[in-house]
């Protein structure tokens, strides 16, 4: 029998992932107005869609496919953001080994050094790391190849772990990424 | 067995190529196995694996410590309702027409 999409279903089914949304489009656009503007087109839009979302799917990856495709058309209005390309990145690879992450480093120094990614790269971090979508998923929410999520994970990875001993550095913690 | 140190730099540098992908639960079975024994038995990539860990940790705390506006779900839910309010009229106001035109049709 076909489902009645009622604005309550639709409540009860998207809202708990608005926070998950919008830390992500924080992280994304680093602006929280601009998140707070987009998170809520995404809804709209996911409402109006409603219809043609299937029950018993993965209803964050829905919202997820449709941040970023918001994501992408806001960031072409706002910034005029080149998108990066795999090859624009110049990456030293000599930090194979991770440095340890001081403790007396501050959630505020982290999502610095997060910030300071290419987006694209910034992108896969968050939904594999701290969202905990698969390759596959996330190579779906962001129409890509799953060998392209795993290139900017793996180069997204290294360029945050190199910015944190860099950080690290400026406390006068350990060495700097590249100081052999 | 002695094994030489290109054998374990070659084991090594194949382990920390995996390392991510087991840490996203995302080799075979057979290729987990594998790289939870290589842990097992080498100090260096146990350390290398932990302190991967614990960087991923690091970003999910800094990152979900920054919460959305208290107002941002109730700003969320009025717009939802007035888009709701808004198609419904647009709606009836279809379906009057349509059946205003079938009576004087």
């Amino acid at each position: 029998m076909p489902r009645k999409a009622t604005l309550e279903s639709f409540e009860a089914e998207a809202m708990p992932h608005l926070n998950d949304i919008y830390r992500t489009a924080q992280r994304i656009l680093r602006d929280s107005e601009r998140a707070d503007e987009v998170v809520q087109e995404v809804y709209l839009q996911a409402w109006k869609s409603y219809d043609r979302f299937e029950p018993g799917t993965n209803c964050k990856a829905w919202l997820y496919r449709i941040l970023f495709h918001s994501v992408n058309h806001y960031r072409r209005k706002w910034f005029r953001f080149r998108l990066l390309s795999e090859h624009e990145e110049h990456l030293q690879e000599n930090l194979a080994w991770t440095p340890p992450v001081p403790d007396r480093l501050t959630d505020k120094d982290i999502l610095a050094a997060l910030d300071a990614i290419p987006p694209d790269f910034r992108s896969v971090v968050l939904l594999v790391d701290v969202e905990e979508f698969a390759y596959k998923e996330v190579a779906s929410i962001l129409q890509i190849p799953i060998g392209t999520v795993m290139s900017r994970l793996s180069r997204g990875r290294k360029l945050l772990r190199r910015r944190l001993a860099n950080v690290a550095k400026s406390y006068g913690i350990g060495r700097a990424a590249g100081e052999d | 067995m002695i094994i030489s140190d290109t054998h374990v730099k070659t084991k090594n540098h194949e382990t920390l190529d995996k390392l991510d992908r087991f840490m996203d639960g995302q080799l075979s079975p057979g290729e987990a196995v594998m790289v939870r024994n290589h842990l097992a038995r080498c100090e260096s990539c146990a350390g290398e694996y932990q302190r991967r860990l614990q960087v991923r940790e690091r970003l999910r705390q800094a990152v979900c410590s920054q919460d959305p506006s208290p107002y941002l779900h109730t700003r969320l839910s009025a717009r939802l309702r007035e888009h709701q309010r808004y198609s419904l009229g647009i709606h009836w106001r279809t379906q009057i027409a349509a059946v205003g035109c079938g009576t004087l049709g």
